[in-house]
């Protein structure tokens, strides 16, 4: 590329040659051919009304911490308590619901108990960001050790006040409450409606069968939506893409290095609040594994979808590809009876290296061989 | 330590006869411990258990133990470590058998780590019982007998009223498909309908655990039988049931206040208790009748479970849950 000048670089330039360099374009073609080969595979079962309605669950949910951890990586640091903070939240949550809010303040509402719940896990990523900033450790070995430590945390106080690890039989708060609907409830109905209206979406008796996506999937278009738009329009997002690049050299330019990743700290633990909120609502139980290898998913997500391990690098689309890829793989194997659902972690792996070698061609086609 | 005693005329003679005087209150002391020891000469027994402490299922056995001591006039000293270390539990067991016990009940969830120490128990004359996990290697160490749930006969029972209830085609919903014991509840499951096994892995995440159940319902519609092998699977499987619109039959493992509930509403036909309460109270009626009746024994291990839970008991099952169920 050395030979070129400017003018001959924009000139060659096809619309199918600016495509392939958009750096979402491995991500993307990975997805495709996941959603072809399983569509195939099961039969189209896998893209049936409630097959669709289960997929988007898995993908959103993923696709809801992997947004932060990607955002994080861009910025250069990694999250691996984010499976714990998911496992807290949830413990803090469905405790505040059967046992009431803390200090004796009276019964909770799913309001209340989100938002105590909230405080107290991004005080956590507060923490957890300042620690690494101040000390200057790995953010890998921090958040290490937040991962026991919050797991610790969350095992102790179901013993203490509960005495069991699990709660279940809490009532199904989403009839009642409009805020628990929002988190657990179903969204998007009329699409279903319509699937309905144009002689689709028939269960085995013939009537309606899926009524709406579950509310995560609302959830991880509107975070996703106002990462991309932070990402790429604002001045926050220029700081996070420079904190990432070359630290120093953001400092230097005056970009406030240390603010911008404990924000991103706590917009980790933000999404990792809204995973466990989602699931407590929706299920109305928690228990103390709830979001255990979490953060490694969130991780591998991530760099499916083109986020570079040392920062600087990523885009918000490629992560949303990245969870459609890893969510169909964790679930819709197991609509195919000839495959041994254990065979989904053989498949991730095969993807994940897949995806990065894949990333690595584009990324260096992109950026000159850097 | 390096003090000389004087010599002194008068104190020798003195000093005998304090000595004397000890020896005699010594004697005496001594003889009364032993003659009152006799008279109280209860039978004293010790159970350790892998609990950390707060776990609900625990307290239930050793109320049964409790109970079982009180009636049979005995004492039960109730051990357990709190860090679950089974390093640590072998060490209570070591100083358990110490105190010279007439028996030592014990759980076994690692064979490999606490069997020097049961090994050791048993050469010194202690009789053990093993109970919960450790069937396999409860002989091999010396113990007595087992009482606890065999995890494949859990299952055949299960698949045999499966069966009975109409079960031809089945699926068995396991969250830790590594979980050699949870493996055991879903081949017995399908030795008792009669069939290949038939399991997938779940997951222990909630979400997933009711789409991939979906996903399996909808991959195969012939399958007309769940077994859910714990609690919060089988939660979050009947929702998945509901979803798929399928007519499935719902078994599950474990009690838990969610299944209660599915059980007396109908959505699951019944879940199998291993009565966890038998595994505390029978080892102490068992050693008590073997160190008072000439080693009368039990033929055989006594499996506690599978008891059924269905629509017929749950009501009383609850009511009793976490005490004596």
């Amino acid at each position: 590329m050395a030979d070129q000048n400017e003018a001959g670089r924009l000139k060659q330039e096809t619309a199918l040659q600016k495509l392939l360099r958009r750096p979402e374009i491995g991500s993307f073609t990975v997805m495709l051919i996941i959603i072809v080969a399983l569509s195939f595979a099961s039969e189209g079962k896998s893209f049936n009304a409630l097959g669709l309605k289960n997929n988007i669950a898995i993908i959103a949910q993923y696709g809801i911490i992997a947004t932060g951890a990607a955002v994080l990586m861009i910025a250069g640091e990694f999250d691996l308590s984010i499976g714990s903070m998911i496992g807290f939240a949830g413990m803090a949550m469905s405790m505040m619901l059967k046992w009431g809010l803390p200090f004796g303040m009276g019964e909770a509402t799913p309001f209340t108990a989100f938002i105590f719940t909230l405080a107290m896990t991004l005080i956590f990523g507060w923490l957890i960001g300042t620690v690494v900033v101040r000390s200057g450790l790995s953010s890998f070995i921090v958040t290490l050790a937040f991962l026991f430590f919050l797991r610790g945390v969350t095992e102790v106080s179901f013993r203490l006040i509960n005495k069991s690890t699990q709660i279940s039989g809490l009532p199904d708060y989403k009839e009642e409450s409009w805020f628990a609907n929002l988190l657990g409830g179903d969204v998007f109905g009329w699409f279903y409606d319509l699937w309905f209206m144009l002689g689709g979406n028939l269960n085995r008796k013939g009537a309606q069968w899926v009524d709406g996506f579950d509310a995560r999937f609302l959830w991880w278009l509107i975070i996703s939506a106002v990462a991309y738009f932070i990402l790429s329009r604002t001045q926050f997002g220029n700081w996070i893409f420079a904190t990432g690049d070359n630290k120093e050299a953001a400092r230097a330019n005056g970009v406030p290095v240390n603010r911008v990743k404990v924000t991103l700290f706590m917009f980790t633990a933000f999404c990792a609040t809204m995973f466990a909120a989602c699931q407590v609502f929706d299920t109305n139980t928690s228990d103390a594994a709830k979001g255990n290898l979490m953060e490694l998913f969130a991780i591998a997500i991530a760099v499916v979808g083109g986020t570079l391990m040392t920062g600087g690098f990523g885009s918000i689309i490629g992560v949303v590809f990245g969870a459609i890829t890893v969510g169909l793989v964790a679930n819709a194997v197991f609509f195919i009876p000839a495959i041994d659902g254990a065979w989904f972690r053989v498949f991730l792996g095969a993807i994940l290296l897949a995806a990065v070698f894949a990333n690595e061609r584009i990324r260096k086609r992109i950026t000159g061989g850097i | 330590m390096g003090l000389k005693r004087l010599p002194d005329f008068n104190g020798a003679p003195d000093t005998t006869l304090w000595e004397e005087t000890m020896k005699k209150v010594l004697f005496a002391a001594v003889a009364a411990t032993i003659v009152a020891g006799a008279a109280l000469a209860e039978e004293r027994y010790v159970m350790i258990t892998h609990t950390q402490g707060t776990d609900p299922f625990w307290p239930v056995v050793e109320k049964g133990g409790r109970d079982a001591a009180k009636h049979v006039g005995a004492t039960l000293e109730y051990n357990f470590d709190v860090s679950g270390d089974m390093a640590a539990m072998a060490k209570l067991i070591e100083a358990a058998a110490a105190t010279q016990p007439d028996g030592i009940i014990v759980s076994l969830p690692d064979a490999a780590a606490l069997g020097p120490a049961i090994k050791a128990a048993v050469s010194d004359g202690v009789p053990v019982i093993t109970i919960n996990s450790g069937l396999e290697s409860s002989a091999e160490l010396g113990a007595l007998m087992h009482v606890g749930q065999p995890e494949r006969l859990a299952g055949e029972k299960a698949g045999q009223r499966a069966a009975a209830e109409g079960v031809t085609n089945g699926l068995c919903l396991n969250q830790e498909s590594f979980n050699t014991a949870l493996v055991d509840r879903c081949t017995g499951y399908f030795d008792g309908i009669g069939g290949d096994l038939n399991m997938i892995d779940v997951s222990n995440d909630p979400t997933q655990i009711e789409t991939r159940t979906a996903a399996a319902l909808q991959a195969d519609e012939s399958i007309n039988g769940v077994l859910a092998v714990g609690p919060h699977v089988c939660e979050a499987a009947t929702k998945a049931i509901e979803a798929v619109g399928a007519d499935v039959h719902l078994a599950c493992f474990d009690l838990s206040p969610g299944v209660m509930d599915m059980i007396q509403d109908g959505r699951a036909a019944f879940t199998i208790d291993q009565q966890q309460r038998l595994q505390g109270y029978m080892p102490v009626i068992v050693l008590h009748l073997y160190n008072n009746h000439a080693g009368l024994l039990p033929g055989a291990n006594i499996p506690s479970g599978p008891g059924f839970v269905d629509a017929s008991n749950a009501a009383n099952v609850s009511a009793l849950a976490g005490i004596d169920r």
